[in-house]
């Protein structure tokens, strides 16, 4: 009898599961699939169109001790730092003047936001002839208030840099939209409440809006990591598939591309994606752990 | 954005029904069906020859492609994926890549390629065979290596100017250092070595060997590699090298600009780049005059024309490679884009004889065919275009990011050893 | 000017305009590139005002790469993988939103967990199984993968489950309505402005997603808009403003889409991050 209810439950929430499965059957042959597949391909040797070679756990030992891989991994993390703080800082302005009474908002929005939906290989290409030492307009720039020419594409500074630049440029408009939403959500009475209090216009910012918005920011800085940790596009139109001079454009994802797509070692390239994938874990962990603490003190 | 319920649903119904439908037709082997696709990258065979052939062999219905600098890439991924395949393609000097997959490709001595076997230079038609005699490739050009420079402005520094007293003044890599210290006096901000790079590549095609022998077994002696090497690092340490954004892949677009503005007033490089040169800095035609390089006669690179397995008429395809690669194509295509024939018969060939507009009325063949003549066959392996990227991935660290030399060869070397060591060549 | 105004706001405002012009900037050079010749754009000092090579260059874009095939190619990726998207998506959304069945939780939990796995570097693989499906080179190898996604699906959840209220759903429960038409009648007229924003969301990703295409749309002259752009850059550096005349007119078709949409999808993009 038990058996004949549970069927009968089972069935009757059969359109509840049909309507989830189209996700779950995609995920299944377009996620689950490849992530057995890339393990058995990285204990092999393959270049694509020869026999596959089966070597064990060879890339994996070579991966350890790559110290190209492990540059990647820590350039990546350098990149994202240094377009991040910048672009969240950026972003706080822009939100905070849409915030205040100016006119032409909307055109003001729309031109910050552009940016974000704005081909990057089509950007990537713009930038890198802003970039060129021999006609690029930002040295020009610099040479008009005196700063000597950079070589924004040489340097490995200046390849971070300008990388970042671009991913500054990029994400500024996204993010402020979305502090300023935070912004305007705030409780009113709080403000009223500073004020009385006697607070300046900057102590109400740094002693109520910054820690009320903290939930927001902590958004924006989550999402920047899941994007930050697949920079490729950027490097790869800019530096080419090996990086520039030092590595300094080459992230994880490029290193991944150059390895299987460009040098044909598929079974390495197996393996540096699971790397990745390791270090992509990680920092979600971590990130996780960031959001989770706030709010279990909110609970409190 | 007016989105009624209905007009979604019909929409949503018609898409995922054009998308089913789609998916049951799949996706062709060749790229065009009923047609012989060729697959070149840019200025590796002449347009002008690639349209004649089209009216040619109106049987064939040829459909030449260009696919960039990235020929190798998409090949491979269409071999994998036995899908939108070319019928026939061209192969770099990385042939040996596909020696191991020669199930892959037509065999043209089945198609008639021993009698043509006899009117190609013998060591460029041997690059094109597998160690067990499957001839996968035919031959398209070598790349006989010579000084490109900018007569003009070396007659305005009152250097001599002219190819003979140019290349009896710069007969070693040391010569051409000192007088490019000279000039660098005379024409401040002006360059006559893009980068290590260059000095390293040709410096190093100048040599008899390179990296590994014809059985893919890693040279125990690679005292060549090293005095390229230090070739280039004493450039470096002279200041002669210009150094531009992404030279070091060859797809800067600041080396063009320096071309068309006259910084880069010199520079050692294989005949194929004439092509590049001259639509990169159409204005300079005229200016430029090639003379032997420093350091003697070398080659680098140098392509073959391939029919791939999937080609559904490899006789007719044949024919069409043969007449593309014919003596008077290669005439021509010497002429438009410097790819130096393979075929010596086109070295006498009346066109390649008369004045050339963009190198002030210098006959280019007299210096290119000189110093091919010259020119000792030297193995590449399949992994050659790797290591070399190693190698110049260093000098470029050193040369931009102030790296020590000796620590940036370690580096290289050990980089090398490790990349071996995981393809099974070194144990 | 508003009289009225005082001088801090002015200095904001002034600020603001600043910042938003040098924003558009890369836009304004890309024009003045695109019409320029290619010798003009590697003078220096750098030129700063159109030139009249624009549709010359335009006209070497469209000889040299089949930019309207690839336009189509694109829109029909776009617009397929929207519309997919959108009733996937909101459709479980819905069911996670407002129906709690066996094992909702842990598949949820799932979905989830799924945001971790980097979709590029499924890459070789998925190749692989496009080759297996005989689908290398077709536009389907983009489609069909991209069909429904964790981000949406999360997204939506959250805006369903405070939009529509448990009230509505009895009501038409009572009126004996089945699940699917519960779905149509009562769940997607109120998502209507989180499908507008998440429309919006995936139309402008499936327009310039690169990786995978370049990847997996082997022959050029079938392929989407932003690998023919990168071709272009390949094949015409030699030619730098034709290359800058491609970008432009790549970009602009998006550019009037997203001012059409501009409105709904800036404050939408918001609701989702703040609500969620």
């Amino acid at each position: 009898m038990t058996a004949a209810v549970s069927a009968h439950r089972r069935w009757k929430y059969l359109p509840q599961y049909l309507a989830i499965a189209p996700f779950f059957v995609l995920f299944a042959i377009f996620g689950v699939y490849p992530v057995g597949y890339s393990l058995w391909l990285s204990l092999q040797r393959w270049n694509g169109v020869s026999e596959m070679k089966f070597v064990g756990l060879a890339n994996f030992r070579f991966l350890l001790t790559d110290t190209a891989f492990w540059d990647a991994i820590g350039n990546t993390l350098l990149i994202w730092v240094m377009s991040t703080i910048p672009m969240l800082v950026l972003s706080m302005l822009v939100a905070l003047g849409l915030n205040s009474s100016v006119r032409h908002k909307g055109f003001l929005r729309v031109a910050y936001f552009l940016p974000n939906v704005t081909s990057i290989v089509a950007m990537s290409l713009v930038f890198g002839s802003f970039f060129s030492s021999e006609f690029g307009v930002l040295n020009w720039f610099l040479g008009l208030v005196g700063v000597d020419p950079v070589q924004w594409l040489t340097d490995p500074w200046a390849i971070r840099i300008a990388i970042s630049l671009m991913i500054i440029w990029r994400w500024t408009g996204y993010n402020a939209i979305i502090l300023l939403a935070g912004l305007q959500a705030l409780p009113q009475d709080v403000y009223e409440a500073a004020k009385l209090d006697g607070a300046g216009p900057v102590q109400t910012f740094f002693r109520v809006t910054l820690p009320l918005l903290r939930p927001v920011l902590l958004f924006s800085v989550v999402m920047s990591a899941i994007g930050g940790l697949q920079i490729f596009t950027e490097s790869q139109i800019l530096l080419g598939d090996r990086g520039g001079p030092e590595g300094a454009g080459m992230t994880m994802v490029l290193y991944f591309y150059n390895t299987a797509f460009a040098d044909n070692d598929f079974g390495y390239g197996a393996a540096i994606a699971w790397g990745i994938f390791v270090v992509v874990v990680l920092f979600s962990i971590l990130n996780w752990r960031l959001v989770q603490r706030p709010a279990r003190g909110g609970e409190k | 954005m007016t989105l009624t319920r209905r007009r979604f649903l019909t929409g949503a119904a018609a898409l995922g029904a054009t998308a089913l439908g789609a998916t049951a037709c799949t996706s062709p082997t060749t790229a065009n069906p009923g047609k012989t696709t060729l697959w070149y990258s840019t200025n590796g065979v002449s347009e002008k020859v690639l349209d004649q052939a089209v009216r040619r062999f109106p049987a064939q219905h040829l459909t030449p492609n260009e696919v960039s600098g990235e020929l190798n890439r998409r090949l491979l991924a269409a071999l994998s994926g036995e899908a939108y395949l070319p019928d026939i393609t061209m192969l770099g000097d990385g042939i040996s890549t596909y020696f191991s997959a020669t199930d892959r490709f037509a065999d043209l001595n089945a198609l008639g390629a021993r009698q043509d076997e006899a009117n190609y230079l013998p060591w460029k038609w041997q690059a094109g065979r597998s160690p067990d005699g499957f001839q996968l490739g035919f031959p398209i050009d070598t790349g006989p290596a010579a000084l490109y420079y900018r007569h003009d402005l070396f007659a305005e520094a009152g250097l001599p100017a002219e190819p003979d007293a140019v290349a009896a003044a710069l007969s070693t890599w040391d010569d051409y250092f000192e007088f490019a210290l000279r000039v660098k006096d005379k024409l401040p901000g002006r360059y006559l070595i893009t980068d290590t790079k260059m000095v390293f590549t040709y410096s190093l095609a100048q040599e008899e060997q390179k990296y590994l022998d014809r059985q893919n077994r890693y040279l125990e002696d690679q005292s060549q590699v090293r005095r390229a090497w230090d070739r280039a690092v004493k450039a470096f340490r002279m200041g002669l090298t210009a150094g531009y954004a992404g030279s070091a892949t060859g797809e800067g677009v600041d080396r063009r600009a320096a071309w068309t503005n006259g910084k880069e007033v010199a520079f050692v490089n294989a005949s194929w780049i004439t092509g590049n040169l001259k639509r990169s800095a159409p204005g300079t035609s005229g200016r430029w005059h090639v003379c032997q390089a420093p350091g003697g006669p070398g080659n680098q690179g140098g392509s073959f024309l391939a029919i791939t397995r999937y080609c559904p008429d490899p006789q007719g395809a044949y024919d069409i490679v043969k007449w593309l690669m014919s003596p008077e194509n290669q005439a021509a295509a010497y002429l438009e884009l410097g790819l130096f024939p393979s075929s010596p018969a086109a070295y006498s060939d009346p066109s390649v004889l008369a004045p050339e507009e963009f190198f002030g009325g210098q006959a280019t063949i007299g210096v290119f065919g000189a110093i091919a003549e010259k020119v000792q066959p030297v193995y590449f392996s399949p992994w050659d275009i790797t290591i070399s990227d190693t190698y110049t991935d260093e000098l470029t660290n050193v040369e931009a990011a102030g790296k020590d030399p000796e620590q940036a060869w370690e580096d290289a070397r050990t980089a090398v050893e490790r990349l071996l060591r995981r393809q099974g060549v070194l144990a | 000017m508003n009289r009225t105004a005082k001088p801090g706001t002015l200095l904001t405002y002034g600020a603001m305009v600043v910042g938003a012009l040098i924003t558009l900037f890369p836009y304004y050079q890309l024009a003045v590139m695109a019409s320029n010749t290619t010798a003009d754009i590697y003078s220096s000092p750098p030129t700063f005002w159109f030139g009249g090579h624009l549709f010359e260059n335009i006209g070497e874009v469209f000889a040299k790469i089949d930019f309207f095939g690839s336009l189509l190619n694109t829109l029909v990726v776009a617009i397929a993988t929207t519309v997919l998207v959108l009733f996937f998506d909101s459709l479980a959304a819905f069911t996670f939103a407002k129906y709690d069945f066996p094992g909702s939780n842990v598949l949820f939990g799932i979905l989830l967990a799924t945001f971790v796995v980097p979709t590029q570097l499924a890459a070789i693989p998925q190749f692989d199984l496009m080759a297996k499906f005989g689908l290398v080179g077709s536009l389907n190898a983009l489609i069909i993968p991209a069909a429904a996604n964790a981000f949406g699906i999360f997204w939506m959840r959250q805006y369903a489950r405070g939009a529509i209220s448990d009230e509505v759903l009895e009501a038409a429960r009572v009126d004996g309505a089945g699940f699917f038409r519960t779905y149509l009648s009562v769940g997607l007229p109120v998502l209507r402005p989180a499908l507008a924003f998440l429309g919006i969301f995936t139309f402008v990703n499936a327009w310039n997603d690169y990786l995978w295409p370049l990847v997996v749309l082997i022959d050029s002259n079938h392929t989407t808009l932003q690998v023919a752009l990168s071709q272009l850059n390949g094949l015409y550096l030699q030619d730098y403003a034709v290359v800058m005349a491609g970008t432009l007119v790549a970009i602009v078709p998006l550019v009037i889409v997203f001012l059409f949409g501009a409105r709904h999808f800036i404050r939408n993009i918001a609701a989702g991050a703040v609500k969620g």
